[in-house]
């Protein structure tokens, strides 16, 4: 090598090094997020993990801002016919798939019909449909085939399953199979090579990604992300993340269990913040004695006092409501219609009343779960009342294929499971999980109530909210009538939060972007 | 396969195991003697007897070990609850202690449920050459999937409950004794009055009765009390994860599981089934390796 | 011995047909299947069917069967049913914690156990002896996780020498790497330096009373070297018999090790597979685990040979 090429080469080398400088001090946020994230297609599966890392890769066309209100997010603006039949979308500019393709309005009309094919509410919206069409590559079409008052609901729906747009060639996959690619127009990008199921998945700053003008607002408004990498570090037990955090190995603890924050709190670098709301779910089978019978379950929604039944879980007030109603708290619908007080009493005279027989009630619990103390106390206080209930301990793998059976319970069927479905899955008729009644159609325990499902089908169409609000309390009355399910209350999840993060969000879903991460 | 027996750690000593037995044998009035000789026995027995009578006295002296109570819960040790309570407000020194006759139960009948298969089919398999091959296959095939994982997998297919942890710690545990009982009785057909009585016709249950059985004793005793002790640490790893007995029942290795939770803030949890365990593991293998010591002619030789 | 070697290769082959059909119904016969979990919390009863179709479920076992068999023989282990991952590129994903982690353990047991062993032979019956033993049953019988636990208390959380959770990959460099390992090394290595300073001095016990020790301690051999040259290496056998057993339960073992510290490898890998019904990937990483034993047994029979002289094969 002649010693001037090596000069230049020195240099080189220099200018090289201090380009790559910045790129060494490149800030990662490092996150456990509560669950693992077992597929990447948040169409074909309602989990939540696999939703909030739509909501990373992803953007969508409406959002919901902090004060519940559905705006748009990758539209510049949309137009409503008088008739309400004919919707216009169009795409806001600069809109680009991480793969560096512009976003049109095909992609967003295959995205559409993929995702009309499996969520509840989008189903309805195809049902309603007469054409959805690109008219030109920033204008999306939209015509109904009969007046249906749920569209913006639909498309700026926040939780599972979220509308997300994706490129056409993967949204083309049939919607009974998952996609393989997770290329989106979102924030983020997910690096698929660096993905070990179980152990880390790693999102990085999209480069091809503007953000809106406005400031962010919940799950809308500017989406700008401040740090150059997320990592998801999956860390299934609790009390090592939470060494993990008092140790600043990790920056955010998602669902960090109630019992721990007061050790979180006490630590000067780690604060907590409020993160989305459950609604616990006592759910029966319809399909099988006993809780065939309305009497019994009437019997178990004046049993059920939700105070103990929280406090098993979480002793601090603030982090748990007693809501004595099927609507979440804070929903427009809430409403205490109809609600009996818990009473052990009247409960004991409405078994009598029903003819138990002594069969066996199984509950399902998985032992893993937030519900499992509030299954535990609910155990114990039907048989107080003489009920004969048959605990069965399970993980949630268990109970999720236990729950499909439809058969007797000496054969493996089941009567009771609680689950913990989030406020948007629990707060108005139509996307209600529990609430809905349509026989085989409806959420394991198959309730079935054609009165019910009259008056959701009312709802769809109801002109403003306070004709919606009078449809949703006429179902709570019907419903104390026929017990889809015993709410147990409704508590706050809670994450963890390092002292140099900044600027997390609030909102129904874990979202990353206008986090920022001091030293 | 000679060399895998030969490699066996038990089977160096077990000849003279077996053969240390058979001198102890035969004299029962022998056993106070016995004890006498070997403080660490009589202290490690006294200890078992100690944690059996906690076992059958603590479910009619104490309150109901599985009774929530939501308004009482993580008080610390006082004088009205003396272990504290937990974290569903049930009364931590009730459960310690009930929770005594579900190891032991768990520990004894995984012992006994081993020893029986264990030494039914080394037996079998000592015996019958043409069965050997295929058992042996059999075993180590099991021995072959590391035995935590085993046991999770075998709780997942029979489910949650006490008679399935004990049953598929059981079936982890029975390759081992059926190695020990097979190495013992491929030493003792050896034997030249074994194989006099063969060559007279003994019948085969005589044969086991009167020659097989007593000799393999002592090695099957001292396995006994190891699997014993592993049983009761298998089932606390198994609450661990959260595949073992079903957390409604008071189990220390559950205790232990939901304690963990809790180490930082309401370490009294865990701290009590914690130490009873570890104190009646300890016994247990205290008096497994007194035992074997007790048992092998080298030793005692050396000692005397 | 190249006789003996392919003999036992063959002996084996038994062995893992043994274990994948046992695998493959045990997993087939436990309740709870993927296609629920994968439909999710919000499924119906015809999505979670669909599902089932989707990922042949729905046909009979024997078919399975002979579906996983031939994928098998041209060395396909099959995809994960949830991520939809190659289980050879999971079980690569994760096998580097788990070997480093064998390792860190297995060293650090053999750095404790072999001179507490030695020592607590040489002065058989004395105090060293009785304490170094019942240190030995002490760390058989303390619960791992609550081991665990208190090393993170003592040496992350208040003295802050090492992370508290997580595994550096060796790519990062060997320290760091080593540093991620040294807690849960520790912890492993406590059960097995029990095992192992008990076996060494057992047998190192029963060599030194042979009469070639006492013909070397008559003729004036000072003490040290009789036991390291000649006792010690006589009483190998056992004790590389055990390290070898150790080894093979060591893979069982880092389950609770990798669930404590929060270590991305096998063990962890497994539970999760199997508590979430992914059938491709249990079976995968059981048949895994079976060979490492198989192969760990047949290292130690051959090392025999190397190390006692009158093992013939």
């Amino acid at each position: 090598m002649k010693p001037r090429q090596g000069w230049r080469l020195a240099t080189a080398a220099a200018i090289v090094g201090l380009w790559a400088l910045p790129a060494a001090a490149e800030t990662t946020l490092k996150v456990r997020p509560f669950g693992d994230l077992k597929t990447i297609d948040p169409i074909t599966t309602s989990d939540y993990m696999v939703r909030n890392h739509g909501y990373m890769v992803y953007d969508v066309l409406f959002a919901q801002n902090a004060k519940g209100e559905i705006v748009p997010e990758m539209l510049a603006s949309y137009d409503r016919s008088q008739d309400g039949l004919t919707w216009t979308f169009v795409l806001r500019d600069g809109l680009k798939f991480s793969d560096g393709a512009p976003v049109t309005a095909t992609d967003v009309v295959a995205s559409l019909k993929r995702w009309g094919e499996r969520d509840g509410l989008g189903q309805q919206l195809m049902a309603n449909t007469g054409s959805l069409e690109a008219v030109d590559p920033k204008t999306v079409k939209l015509t109904l085939k009969n007046p249906w008052g749920l569209v913006l609901e639909a498309l700026g729906k926040p939780s599972s399953n979220v509308p997300f747009i994706m490129p056409e060639r993967i949204a083309k996959t049939p919607a009974n199979e998952n996609i393989k690619d997770p290329v989106g127009s979102g924030p983020f990008v997910m690096k698929l090579d660096e993905w070990a199921p179980g152990s880390k998945v790693v999102y990085v700053k999209s480069p091809t990604y503007t953000p809106r003008g406005e400031a962010p607002d919940g799950l809308a408004g500017g989406k700008t992300v401040k740090v150059d990498r997320v990592e998801w570090q999956i860390i299934p037990d609790a009390q090592t993340a939470l060494n993990a955090l008092q140790a600043g190995e990790i920056d955010i603890f998602e669902e960090v269990p109630p019992d721990m924050i007061p050790l979180v709190k006490g630590n000067a670098d780690v604060g907590i913040a409020k993160l989305a709301a459950l609604q616990g779910v006592m759910r029966f089978n319809q399909a099988q004695p006993p809780f065939n019978n309305a009497k019994l379950r009437q019997a178990i929604l004046a049993l059920v006092d939700q105070d103990p039944a929280l406090r098993a879980y979480v002793d601090d007030p603030s982090l748990y409501t007693n809501c004595p109603s099927f609507y979440m708290c804070d929903s427009p619908y809430f409403t205490k219609a109809g609600w009996p007080k818990p009473d052990v009493e009247k409960a004991k005279q409405l078994v009598k009343e029903s003819g138990y027989d002594g069969t066996p009630i199984v509950l399902l619990d998985a032992t893993e779960t937030a519900l499992h103390p509030a299954s535990l106390v609910v155990a114990q206080a039907m048989r107080d009342i003489g009920l004969k209930v048959d605990y069965q301990a399970m993980d949630w793998g268990t109970l999720s294929s236990r729950r499909t059976s439809k058969n007797p319970v000496g054969q493996g069927g089941w009567s009771i499971f609680l689950s913990g479905p989030a406020a948007p899955d629990m707060s108005e008729p139509v996307g209600h999980m529990a609430l809905r009644s349509n026989c085989e159609k409806a959420w394991f325990g198959w309730p079935c109530d054609e009165e019910i499902e009259k008056l959701r089908a009312a709802f769809t169409t109801a002109p403003d909210l306070a004709a919606r609000k009078a449809i949703a309390e006429k179902i709570q009355l019907r419903a104390v009538e026929t017990v889809p399910y015993v709410p147990v209350g409704q508590f706050f999840l809670v994450r963890g939060v390092r002292k140099n993060v900044d600027g997390l969000l609030a909102a129904g879903v874990p979202v990353y972007w206008n986090v920022s991460k001091g030293q | 396969m000679a060399m895998i027996e030969a490699k066996a750690i038990e089977s160096t000593t077990i000849e003279d195991k077996a053969a240390g037995a058979a001198r102890s044998r035969g004299r029962a009035g022998a056993f106070r003697r016995f004890l006498g000789r070997n403080p660490v026995i009589l202290t490690g027995v006294c200890l078992l007897v100690v944690f059996m009578l906690i076992a059958a006295v603590s479910p009619y002296l104490l309150p109901d070990p599985t009774r929530l109570d939501p308004s009482q819960r993580l008080r610390p040790p006082s004088l009205q609850n003396w272990f504290g309570t937990d974290h569903l407000g049930r009364s931590v020194l009730s459960r310690t202690l009930n929770g005594t006759s579900i190891s032991l139960a768990a520990g004894t009948l995984v012992m006994v449920l081993t020893t029986l298969f264990g030494v039914f089919l080394g037996l079998v398999s000592g015996f019958f050459r043409k069965l050997d091959g295929i058992l042996m296959r059999f075993m180590d095939g099991i021995m072959a999937i590391p035995g935590i994982l085993l046991a999770i997998a075998l709780m997942s297919l029979f489910g949650s409950s006490l008679q399935n942890v004990v049953v598929a710690i059981a079936i982890v545990e029975v390759p081992r004794m059926v190695r020990v009982v097979r190495a013992c009785v491929l030493v003792l057909r050896d034997q030249p009055y074994v194989e006099a009585s063969i060559t007279l016709g003994t019948r085969m249950p005589r044969l086991l009765v009167r020659e097989i059985l007593p000799n393999i004793a002592a090695p099957v005793l001292v396995q006994a009390t190891y699997v014993f002790a592993a049983a009761m640490v298998v089932e606390s790893v198994l609450s661990f994860l959260g595949a073992g007995t079903p957390p409604t029942i008071p189990s220390w290795g559950n205790m232990l599981a939901e304690g963990r939770q809790y180490l930082q803030r309401a370490p009294w949890i865990a701290a009590f089934p914690g130490v009873f365990l570890a104190v009646l593991i300890l016994t247990v293998n205290v008096l497994g390796d007194a035992l074997r010591d007790a048992l092998d002619p080298k030793l005692s030789r050396r000692r005397r | 011995m190249g006789r003996y070697v392919v003999r036992r290769l063959v002996g084996t082959l038994p062995v893992f047909l043994f274990v994948a059909l046992f695998t493959f119904c045990l997993l087939r016969l436990t309740p709870g299947d993927p296609a629920a979990l994968l439909a999710g919390d919000q499924a119906t009863t015809a999505e979670v069917e669909a599902m089932r179709l989707k990922l042949g479920l729905d046909r009979p076992v024997v078919e399975q069967l002979v579906g996983w068999a031939g994928q098998l023989a041209s060395g396909d282990l099959g995809r994960s049913v949830f991520s939809n991952m190659p289980v050879t590129r999971l079980i690569g994903q994760r096998a580097e914690a788990t070997a480093m982690l064998a390792l860190v353990a297995i060293v650090m047991s053999l750095v404790f156990a072999l001179p507490m062993g030695v020592i607590a032979a040489v002065r058989a019956g004395g105090a060293i002896d009785r304490l170094a033993m019942a240190v030995a049953v002490l760390g058989f019988s303390a619960p791992v996780f609550v081991v665990g636990f208190f090393l993170v208390y003592v040496f992350s959380l208040s003295l802050g020498w090492f992370p508290t959770q997580g595994y550096t990959p060796l790519s990062a460099g060997l320290w760091p790497c080593l540093r991620s390992l040294f807690l849960p090394g520790l912890t492993l290595a406590l059960l097995y330096t029990s095992l192992i300073a008990r076996v060494t001095r057992a047998s190192l016990l029963e060599v030194l009373s042979e009469d070639y020790i006492r013909t070397a301690n008559a003729k004036g051999v000072r003490p040290r070297v009789i036991v390291i040259a000649h006792a010690l290496r006589n009483a190998a056998v056992p004790i590389v018999t055990v390290v070898g057993v150790g080894m093979a339960a060591l893979l069982g073992g880092v389950v609770v090790t990798e669930t404590v510290f929060n270590i991305p490898g096998l063990g962890r890998l497994t539970t999760d597979a199997i508590l979430r019904r992914d059938y491709p990937v249990v079976q995968g990483l059981i048949l895994l685990f079976s060979t490492i034993y198989v192969f760990i047994n047949l290292l130690v029979d051959l090392s025999y040979g190397l190390i006692d002289p009158r093992v013939r094969y």
